[in-house]
């Protein structure tokens, strides 16, 4: 015949013990686990860049023909030796890319007088004036490994010897195409 | 006898005590504790530079293994041999004010510092183990790639990219 279990208050007290206990370490584990997820660390990266204008152009200096005497019949600034008389144009691009180069300009005036003008070009890699060479109207150049590219502009005047007096401006328009 | 002794000896005490009282002086020291993050992060280098581009161009990529200083540089100090996930957001917005355009990070690990031989990480996932020994116990670098607007206005683009490393 079996025997009807009998369970004391002492041994019913061990077993709900017990099942705190286990629940008690269950929560411990998974509360543990919980927290082993949220560990966070954090690296922060700047990012930089600079974009450049595709193509710049500048007239940074004005050609002067300087002051003359009524009578004097020609004045010439050379673009290439004519120093700051000349006009100078500074050209960025990206490096090494070909472009076209083209000028015009317009006769010299003072209002109800005119005078003729001829200009010319001088360009080079390098920003040194005096080892450029003559860029005639529609060649094509290269901009250098920075991208740059340098220009000066002069030109010829012819005056008649009664020329009117006064102040005479023309303008010499450069023109990049790429 | 003994347990009237060791009462007369309670109660001296007690009586005794508040004589002293008057005489007592304390002092309270504080008790600090500094509970630092397992894993810090040091940063080597912080910058991306994506370098100097010409209007037009649509795109423009660091490589976090292959791009040398121009790659940001982080290492890791912490346990050795600790499963860890990076994790970043897929893209970001870099801008001059004017124009925005986006950049997609791209992160590459190693656990010696040795960045050309860095291995392109998954953002979250799946888990790098930290080396085995010595500290820092990983190192890792970041790069991406910018994709432009073809009409991007010239000037300084910046924006930040945050890389979360659990474990």
């Amino acid at each position: 015949m079996r025997q009807a279990a009998h369970v004391t208050p002492a041994s019913f007290f061990c077993f709900m013990t017990f099942r705190v206990l286990i629940v008690g370490i269950l929560l411990l584990i998974l509360s543990s686990a919980c927290n082993a997820q949220q560990h966070i660390v954090t690296a922060t990266a700047t990012v930089d860049m600079t974009m450049k204008p595709n193509m710049g152009l500048a007239a940074a200096r004005n050609m002067s023909m300087g002051t003359v005497t009524q009578g004097l019949t020609s004045i010439d600034v050379n673009p290439i030796t004519g120093g700051n008389a000349a006009a100078y144009f500074a050209f960025s691009a990206p490096p090494n890319t070909p472009v076209t180069v083209s000028y015009a300009f317009t006769s010299l005036s003072n209002g109800p007088s005119t005078i003729d003008f001829n200009g010319l070009l001088a360009g080079s890699e390098a920003d040194n004036q005096t080892k450029s060479s003559i860029i005639l109207n529609g060649s094509t150049i290269v901009t250098n490994s920075d991208g740059g590219f340098h220009f000066w502009a002069g030109g010829s005047a012819k005056l008649s010897r009664s020329q009117q007096l006064g102040i005479y401006t023309g303008t010499f328009v450069l023109t990049i195409t790429y | 006898m003994k347990r009237f002794l060791g009462v007369a000896a309670i109660v001296a005490t007690m009586v005794a005590s508040p004589a002293f009282a008057g005489n007592t002086t304390t002092a309270t020291a504080s008790v600090n504790l500094t509970i630092n993050s397992a894993v810090t992060v040091n940063t080597v280098r912080a910058a991306i530079n994506l370098g100097s581009i010409y209007q037009g161009t649509t795109s423009a990529a660091v490589d976090p293994a292959t791009g040398g200083a121009n790659a940001a540089a982080f290492s890791l100090a912490g346990p050795n041999s600790l499963p860890v996930t990076f994790s970043w957001p897929s893209s970001i917005n870099i801008t001059n004010g004017t124009t925005t355009a986006t950049f997609a990070a791209g992160v590459a690990g190693n656990t010696a510092n040795t960045q050309t031989g860095a291995t392109s990480l998954t953002s979250g996932g799946p888990a790098v183990t930290t080396a085995a020994s010595g500290s820092p116990v990983y190192y890792f670098w970041a790069g991406g790639t910018a994709t432009i607007p073809s009409n991007a206005t010239a000037g300084a683009y910046s924006g930040s990219v945050t890389i979360t490393i659990t474990y």
